[in-house]
């Protein structure tokens, strides 16, 4: 049996998740043309996130202790309910594996040419199997290092950064919201799926954790968190890059890191980056790993280990294969189908929760407190 | 997690994953690669691009000068031609025994053949390559192979180029240091244009040779030359293809000693990605005015205000400038300010540092000359590169988006040669360093 997670390890596993993906990537800049109002998108993601994440805590403070594959399961019947979580589940299981195979990309044109993608991907996938089949409490643990390393690493690169010759141009941030707000909306719409991503992964593990009243708390924070950082890596890549030259890069971070170099102390920062980028990526690819077995086995009835199994070796296919490329990659994730995926996973879970207030199923925080 | 149960699997995956940590896949020994130190390219046949490779040998560098033999040899300069960069490249790794890697590269040089036929190709693979650094130094020269060919107190013609980039960009206050970044950042940006440092090799006496006929010939066995496979390529002022780095300090071809084989001119002007032009001394000195890249240390001299024919030194301290479209016509006009703070360097006996009136009387020259340079630069980029290396365009974008639109397409050929330009120079004196002579 798993053991529990504090809402504080929440907060460090949302928090992980989301920065491992839209930090290193800056989808805010990369996927649309918003150019210098990118990170004005990226204030607008985290305030539509915020709203979300509301929701979804709310959801799961009023059935505590229970993961979203149940409460569906509770709310719409056996019939709705079962294919809801099924659904949710596979949705996580296949952002974790195209996470992975992002991972392999990134890996093979960077750090390891020689290396097949196929086997890089596989090895972070056994290595988030095993992390995933160690349960919440291990994952939870790990979180609390990783994020202050990785929050230590954040602060030291803006040092070195600064310490470098290259200088800033602020004014390219300018001129502010000249084509309007609507490429800005646009722009967001990735950011905005990906936060809703890292706050669902509350959906199953809010049944792990030991203090339910404090879910939305954590959610919000760790959006808040993560959103804040967004908003200040954006800025510093447009200026320090030009938002033309930064909207044409796979990873403008790391190419950022490719700029600041301080003679004699660090010659290549952008190592650096992409090795916590990695650690951040397979963390983030086992917890989605976890979440997604949580629900497959609460959807099905079944033991969470063994729904670990079966993900890992369902997973193993499409890695082996090497189904996707970063140029389907990049179609995936624009701002229709991510909007769409959006729309779909918040629908499902406004819709649940629609329906649990409706039928007066589950129990509010007062309720909770008095037992 | 039951003690007993979880061992098993963990000790598989500790097992599994402890084969991959003694290497990474593929893995190369320091000693088996080729450190690249520079990258020239140039163009001696239309399409083609030349690439000349600096190979640095880190046992020589190490070791010294001071022996002989071919394995005291610092550095060779390959060259190969080929249609893209990546396969030119490929075209040298043919003979070079180690591992071709670019990781360490520092600078990259630009012949002026090639950088007049547009570089933004080229470019693309030093961007896209991840093992080369977006903060490396690029310039143009007249030749790039050249330029490889010829260093000075550093034992490499990288390091001298990168020395080169430093000191004088930092010291003179005659050039300007350019990244990569910079390049592709200002070739993608609206309304302002990519600018290099600019640098030139002298003429050695190798060529002079070559051009009476006779044959180069090459005094130690550290300089002993290697063919090349193919093409038999040379551009005016290069040494033989293939000739080892030479001795800082003599040319091997006749055994004349000479110095200074590398200047840095200027800046060079690209309008794109095509080299427009040069600005080189008093020229260059007018675009870092109205930039304000100028630098600290920099020597501005003016004539005596109070006696003709005498010249006083002033070191800068600081400069700042400001570029403000103004938008009431149809052209733009820009409204430059410059604000430079200084310090005596070098004045004449008979003039005072507390004579207040004097100290007006010069601030009024200084203020002269920098407008004079800067309306020269001026006068040179606007009508005759007709590129906007100031970012004049930039500016108007960031105040008049909506404008900007309608003039982005003609702004290099008709609107930007036309922009009138009002100058307005703020010099202010604020030391006088370690003397202080008194009426």
């Amino acid at each position: 049996m798993w053991g529990k997670i504090s809402s504080r390890q929440l907060l460090f596993m949302v928090s992980l998740s989301r920065i491992s993906i839209v930090v290193v990537s800056l989808p805010v800049i990369t996927v649309t043309k918003v150019l210098q109002d990118a990170w004005i998108a990226a204030i607008v993601a985290t305030a539509i996130s915020l709203l979300l994440g509301t929701l979804l805590g709310s959801l799961m403070m009023r059935f505590p202790k229970r993961s979203f594959a149940e409460i569906s399961r509770d709310s719409l019947g056996l019939f709705l309910g079962i294919p809801t979580g099924l659904l949710v589940s596979l949705l996580f299981c296949f952002i974790a594996l195209l996470r992975t195979r992002e991972l392999a990309f990134l890996l093979m044109t960077s750090a390891l040419p020689e290396a097949p993608d196929s086997v890089v991907a596989i090895t972070a996938w056994l290595v988030a199997a095993y992390g995933a089949y160690l349960g919440p409490d291990a994952m939870g643990r790990s979180a609390e290092f990783l994020f202050t390393l990785v929050g230590l690493s954040i602060i030291t690169g803006f040092i070195l950064l600064f310490m470098s010759p290259v200088r800033p141009d602020i004014f390219f941030l300018e001129p502010i919201l000249a084509r309007g707000i609507l490429p800005v909306i646009h722009a967001s719409a990735n950011p905005i799926f990906w936060f809703l991503m890292s706050s669902g992964l509350a959906l199953g593990l809010g049944k792990y954790c030991v203090d339910p009243p404090r879910i939305r708390r954590a959610v919000n924070g760790a959006l808040l968190i993560s959103g804040i950082t967004l908003v200040v890596l954006s800025v510093t890549v447009l200026i320090y890059m030009g938002p033309y030259q930064a909207k044409d890069q796979f990873s403008p971070l790391l190419s950022l890191a490719h700029i600041a170099f301080v003679a004699g102390i660090v010659e290549r920062l952008d190592i650096v980056v992409a090795t916590l980028w990695m650690l951040g990526v397979v963390f983030d690819v086992t917890v989605l790993l976890l979440v997604a077995s949580i629900m497959l086995a609460d959807a099905l009835g079944t033991r969470p280990k063994s729904a670990v199994l079966v993900l890992f070796a369902a997973g193993l296919v499409p890695l082996a294969f090497r189904l996707g490329d970063p140029f389907q990659l990049r179609k995936v994730l624009e701002p229709v189908p991510t909007t769409l995926a959006t729309v779909a996973l918040s629908g499902l879970i406004g819709l649940v929760f629609l329906v649990s207030v409706i039928r007066g199923i589950g129990r509010g925080r007062g309720r909770l407190k008095n037992g | 997690m039951a003690s007993g149960q979880g061992r098993l699997p963990t000790g598989l995956l500790i097992c599994l994953l402890a084969l991959g940590i003694s290497g990474c896949w593929g893995s190369i020994e320091t000693d088996d690669l080729a450190i690249i130190g520079s990258v020239g390219l140039d163009r001696v046949t239309p399409g083609k691009v030349l690439v000349s490779l600096e190979v640095s040998n880190p046992q020589a560098l190490a070791a010294g000068l001071g022996q002989q033999g071919v394995a005291n040899t610092v550095g060779w300069v390959l060259m190969e031609e080929g249609s893209t960069v990546p396969n030119a490249i490929k075209n040298v790794q043919r003979r070079v025994p180690q591992k071709i890697f670019l990781g360490q590269v520092s600078t990259i040089v630009v012949g002026m053949n090639l950088a007049r036929d547009g570089v933004q190709p080229y470019l693309d693979y030093f961007a896209r390559e991840n093992l080369v650094r977006r903060s490396i130094y690029i310039t143009t020269c007249d030749s790039a192979a050249g330029l490889l060919q010829r260093p000075f107190i550093q034992n490499l013609p990288s390091l001298t180029l990168r020395g080169l980039v430093d000191a004088t960009t930092r010291f003179s206050g005659k050039s300007v240091r350019v990244s990569l970044n910079e390049f592709l950042m200002k070739m993608a940006e609206p309304g302002i244009e990519p600018i290099t440092m600019h640098t030139a090799g002298r003429k050695t006496q190798d060529t002079q040779v070559k051009k009476q006929g006779g044959e180069v010939r090459q005094a130690k066995p550290s300089a002993s030359r290697e063919q090349p496979l193919e093409s038999e390529l040379n551009i005016p002022g290069m040494l033989p293809r293939d000739s080892p780095v030479l001795d800082p300090l003599s040319e091997y071809g006749t055994g004349e000693k000479l110095r200074g084989l590398t200047i840095n001119l200027g800046i060079a002007a690209f309008r794109d990605d095509r080299l427009v032009g040069f600005l080189d001394g008093n020229d260059a000195r007018g675009y870092l005015w109205v930039t304000a890249r100028m630098v600290r240390g920099s020597i501005v001299e003016v004539p005596n205000p109070r006696r003709e024919g005498v010249i006083l030194a002033l070191l800068v301290r600081s400069v700042e400038s400001s570029l403000t479209p103004i938008l009431d016509g149809k052209t733009p006009r820009m409204k430059v300010e410059v604000r430079l703070e200084l310090e005596m360097s070098q004045i004449p006996q008979d003039l005072y540092d507390d004579d207040l009136r004097l100290r007006q009387e010069i601030q009024a020259a200084v203020n002269e000359l920098v407008k004079g340079e800067m309306r020269k630069t001026l006068r040179t980029v606007q009508q005759e590169f007709r590129s906007d290396i100031f970012g004049f365009g930039q500016s108007l974008y960031r105040k008049y988006p909506k404008a900007w639109e309608a003039m982005a397409s003609k702004w290099n050929e008709e609107i930007f040669p036309e922009v009138e330009v009002d100058l307005t120079v703020d010099s202010k004196i604020l030391i006088s360093n370690a003397v202080f002579r008194s009426k």
